[in-house]
């Protein structure tokens, strides 16, 4: 088995998501607003499962 | 690939001009005391502005219960405000030839600039803010590239070639192969086509919300811009959301809950706009 197959299979919305904010450094704190607008896209787009906390 | 402001000018100038109708509702966006009559009677003139008219007023973005067949009914049940800035969106998108730029989605930018348009709208509602004017900044905050890509195609096309290879924003790219920026171009679209002091300023300042005297509708733009970005509307590989100015989401003050739900009134309405833009 190589090790892509081992690899944990990503989400596509949420590898969209990581493109989509590929220039965003989350550690930044001088960067707050990014940071809560992809929280919020990330709650519309990848809503927590049940089960899961949101 | 330099250009100069000069060379900028003179390319816009070159440009096709707007209906003398719409280039006199242009320049008083922010006014209430216009002729409606007279307005009707200029509009009805051209039967292709009058169409893509009412066909935005029968859109799902402005909910009208009956459909309107005429400028005067548009005026009745919308309003002179949202009549006009109607009227000039119908214009602006009519008048930039496509195909001319390699490389540029004139699609992309319409299905961008559409959604743009019905955030800021939607921001400015929560906000208090008056919605017409929000809603035409959306449309013409990047109007700047479509006046770049269609006045110099070629240098554009360098521009959207540097900006894939080196994955950078638009405005890094513009600026380091052309030396000025879509922000640029669109102030100097803006004042040759006599618009408001209030758009001119929110085109110049969509990227810096935060410059004093930007201005709220700037803050408004900048904000609706991001998020389009963030849901991904455009439908282009390299998408890229751009930095969030802290002062213009500051000053939306708007909670979680709030912008779910403008996100799908976004998404909602969007679509059906696009496809009138682009008709």
């Amino acid at each position: 088995m190589s090790v892509e197959d081992q690899a944990p299979e990503q989400n596509p919305a949420q590898a969209r998501l990581d493109h989509l904010f590929r220039h965003h450094v989350p550690a930044d704190p001088d960067d707050r607003a990014t940071a809560t607008l992809r929280a919020y896209i990330e709650q519309y787009r990848l809503p927590a499962q049940p089960g899961e906390q949101a | 690939m330099k250009l100069t402001l000069d060379q900028l000018i003179e390319g816009i100038n070159d440009l096709p001009s707007l209906p003398a109708v719409v280039m006199d509702l242009l320049g008083t966006l922010d006014q209430d005391d216009i002729d409606i009559s007279v307005l009707a009677r200029k509009v009805a003139h051209d039967p292709a502005l009058t169409a893509k008219t009412l066909r935005l007023a029968n859109s799902s973005t402005f909910g009208l219960q009956v459909k309107v067949t005429t400028i005067q009914q548009a005026l009745t049940f919308l309003g002179f405000q949202t009549t006009r800035n109607l009227i000039t969106a119908a214009a602006v998108t009519g008048c930039f030839p496509a195909g001319r730029c390699p490389g540029f989605d004139d699609k992309a930018f319409w299905r961008h600039a559409s959604a743009s348009a019905a955030c800021a709208r939607g921001l400015a509602r929560r906000m208090r803010f008056n919605q017409d004017v929000a809603f035409t900044a959306g449309l013409l905050h990047d109007v700047g590239q479509l006046a770049l890509a269609s006045s110099h195609p070629d240098a554009y096309a360098a521009v959207l070639a540097w900006r894939r290879q080196h994955d950078v924003g638009l405005l890094e790219a513009e600026r380091a192969v052309l030396g000025i920026d879509h922000v640029d171009a669109g102030v100097a679209l803006a004042t040759h086509w006599h618009f408001s002091d209030t758009m001119r300023q929110a085109i110049a300042r969509h990227h810096t919300p935060e410059t004093p005297g930007a201005g709220f509708l700037a803050a408004i733009v900048h904000v609706a811009d991001a998020i389009v970005h963030a849901l991904d509307i455009a439908g282009v590989d390299d998408e890229l959301v751009p930095r969030v100015s802290a002062v213009a989401w500051d000053a939306m003050g708007l909670n979680e809950e709030a912008y779910l739900h403008l996100f799908r009134e976004t998404e909602r309405q969007f679509e059906e706009m696009s496809a009138i833009m682009l008709a």
